[in-house]
C-alpha cells in the first residue's frame, strides 16, 4: 500500500478516504453513545437525552446507533488490522519506555505507521465494538434470556462504557494537542515528513527505503 | 408512609381483588383458555397489575391444602426498579410509599423487569411501556384506599400507616402459630405489602422464599457509575495535566 502512497510539496499522502470515514464513523456514532449512554447512567445528566428530545428517541437512536458503531468497528478491524493489528519487537520496547509520555526521554523506541498505544486503542475499540453490541443485543431485546444473565450485561455494559470512554477521551487528546501534527492524518490525510520521522521514526526509515520521502 | 397486607388465612380466593383492579385502572381482560384451575389469567400480564395464584399444595400425611396468594407489586423500600430505571423520573416513589412507573416518560427499555426480585413488572407491547401495580396512588390521593383492599369481602387486605400494618401483620402471624410468618416487612428493606402466609413461604407457587436485590444492580450503581465518573474526569485530568506540564510533541525539522 505504502508503495502507492502520493507525495505533494513535501506532504504525504498517509490515510484513504475510506479509513477517514471509518474512522469517522466510529468516532461519531462512539460520542453520541457515550453521551447518551451518560445520560442513561446518570439522572444528573439526563438533560443530554432531554436536548435529544426526551428519553424516548435518544433510547431507540442509541439502539440504532449501536449498530452502526458495530459495523464501523467490522470496517475498522479489516482497515487497520494490517497495520495495527500485530505487536511487534519494537511495540513492547516502545510500552516498556510508555512511549516517551511518562517522563521526558530522548530514546523513544521508533515506532511503526502505528505506535503500540495505538495498537492498543485499536484494539479496545474493535472488541468494545463486538462487547457492547452483543451485551446490547440482549439489554434491548431481553425478555426471550434469563434475566440473571440480562442484569449481569448491563453491568458489562456499563464497565465497557467506562473503558472505551476513557479511551476515547486519551485518544482525542493525544490525536490532537499532545501531538500536533497528527490530527490532519484523519482530517484530509497529508503529514508532513517532519511529523512522520518524529512520531514513527520506523516506518519513516521503511518509507526511505522506498523511496517515498 | 402507607402500606397494604394480605392475610391469607382470610382470603377465599374470590379474585374480588382482581376485578376491582382490572376495574379501577380500565384494563380489559384478556382472552384464556380454560386450563383446569381457577388461576386466570395463568400469570401477571401488562394489563393485569393483580391476580389470584391457587396451588394445592399436599403434605406428608397426604392432606391437601388449597392456598391462595393475590399477586401484586411489593413496592420496595429499596426498589431495584427504581433504581435502575435510565429515564429520570419514570419510575418514581409516591409519598404514600408505592413505587410507580410514569406510563408518559417510560422508554420500554425493559430494564426494570429484568432487575425486579419479584418478577412483577410486565411489558406492553401495544404501548411499549411497561406496567404494574400503581398501589392505586390515584385513589390515595382522592382519599380513597386500593381498589383491592376496598372491594375484599372476607376483610383479607389492609391498607394504612405502615407501622401498624407491620404490627397487626405481625399480631396476625403470631396469633395464628404454627408455620405462620409475615412475608415482606423485612425484605428489600421492607416492603409496602406484604403477606401473612398460613404456610411456609416455599409452598407458595411464584413466590421468591428469599428475594434479594440484584449483586449486579449493587455493583452497577455503587462501584462502576462512581468510577465511570473517576476514570472520565480522570482521563480528562490527566491530558489537561499532562498537556500543561509537558506540552505538544512537535514535529522537528530534521537538521534540529
Amino acid at each position: 500500500m505504502e508503495k502507492h502512497l502520493k507525495t505533494k510539496d513535501g506532504y504525504i499522502y498517509v490515510t484513504t478516504t475510506f479509513e477517514r470515514w471509518v474512522h469517522w464513523w466510529l468516532a461519531l456514532t462512539c460520542i453520541y453513545l457515550f453521551f447518551t449512554g451518560i445520560g442513561f447512567m446518570f439522572h444528573s445528566f439526563s438533560f443530554v437525552p432531554t436536548i435529544i428530545g426526551g428519553h424516548l428517541i435518544p433510547k431507540y437512536a442509541h439502539n440504532y446507533a449501536g449498530i452502526l458503531y458495530f459495523i464501523s468497528s467490522i470496517c475498522a478491524l479489516c482497515v487497520w488490522y494490517k497495520d495495527a493489528g500485530k505487536f511487534y519487537k519494537y511495540d513492547w520496547e516502545w510500552v516498556k519506555k510508555g512511549g516517551g509520555y511518562l517522563k521526558p526521554m530522548k530514546d523513544v523506541p521508533p515506532s511503526g505507521k502505528y505506535n503500540a498505544g495505538q495498537k492498543f486503542f485499536f484494539w479496545i475499540a474493535v472488541v468494545s465494538g463486538f462487547y457492547m453490541f452483543i451485551t446490547g443485543m440482549i439489554m434491548w431485546f431481553p425478555l426471550g434470556f434469563a434475566p440473571a444473565l440480562v442484569r449481569l450485561c448491563y453491568l458489562l455494559h456499563a464497565i465497557g462504557a467506562v473503558i472505551m470512554g476513557g479511551g476515547i477521551i486519551m485518544h482525542g487528546f493525544l490525536g490532537t494537542f499532545a501531538n500536533y501534527g497528527s490530527v490532519s492524518a484523519m482530517m484530509h490525510g497529508w503529514v508532513t515528513k517532519e511529523w512522520i520521522r518524529t512520531q514513527h521514526g520506523r516506518w519513516y526509515k521503511e518509507l526511505q527505503e522506498k523511496g517515498i520521502v | 408512609m402507607f402500606a397494604m397486607m394480605q392475610d391469607l388465612s382470610k382470603c377465599m380466593g374470590c379474585k374480588a381483588c382482581q376485578v376491582a383492579c382490572k376495574s379501577w385502572n380500565n384494563l380489559p381482560g384478556e382472552k384464556t383458555v380454560q386450563r383446569g384451575t381457577y388461576q386466570n389469567p395463568p400469570d401477571l400480564e401488562a394489563n393485569t397489575y393483580t391476580m389470584m395464584h391457587y396451588n394445592e399444595v399436599v403434605d406428608e400425611k397426604g392432606n391437601v391444602d388449597w392456598l391462595f396468594r393475590k399477586a401484586q407489586c411489593f413496592h420496595c423500600s429499596k426498589a431495584a426498579c427504581l433504581d435502575v430505571c435510565p429515564a429520570a423520573g419514570a419510575i418514581y416513589r409516591t409519598k404514600w410509599g408505592g413505587v410507580v412507573i410514569d406510563q408518559e416518560k417510560c422508554i420500554g427499555c425493559k430494564y426494570c423487569i429484568n432487575a425486579c426480585p419479584f418478577s412483577i413488572p410486565r411489558f406492553n407491547t401495544e404501548t411499549g411501556k411497561a406496567t404494574k401495580c400503581t398501589m392505586c396512588y390515584d385513589r390515595i390521593e382522592g382519599n380513597m384506599i386500593p381498589a383491592c383492599v376496598k372491594a375484599c369481602p372476607s376483610h383479607a387486605m389492609s391498607f394504612g400507616d405502615r407501622d401498624r400494618i407491620v404490627a397487626k401483620a405481625r399480631a396476625r402471624a403470631k396469633e395464628l402459630g404454627g408455620d405462620a410468618t409475615v412475608y415482606g416487612d423485612k425484605y428489600l428493606g421492607g416492603t409496602h405489602f406484604m403477606y401473612v402466609l398460613p404456610q411456609k413461604s416455599a409452598l407458595y407457587a411464584g413466590l421468591p422464599v428469599s428475594p434479594f436485590y440484584p449483586m449486579t444492580v449493587t455493583l452497577w450503581r455503587s462501584v462502576v457509575r462512581p468510577f465511570s465518573l473517576v476514570a472520565f474526569l480522570g482521563a480528562i485530568g490527566v491530558s489537561w495535566l499532562y498537556f500543561i506540564s509537558r506540552g505538544p510533541k512537535k514535529p522537528v525539522k530534521e537538521d534540529q
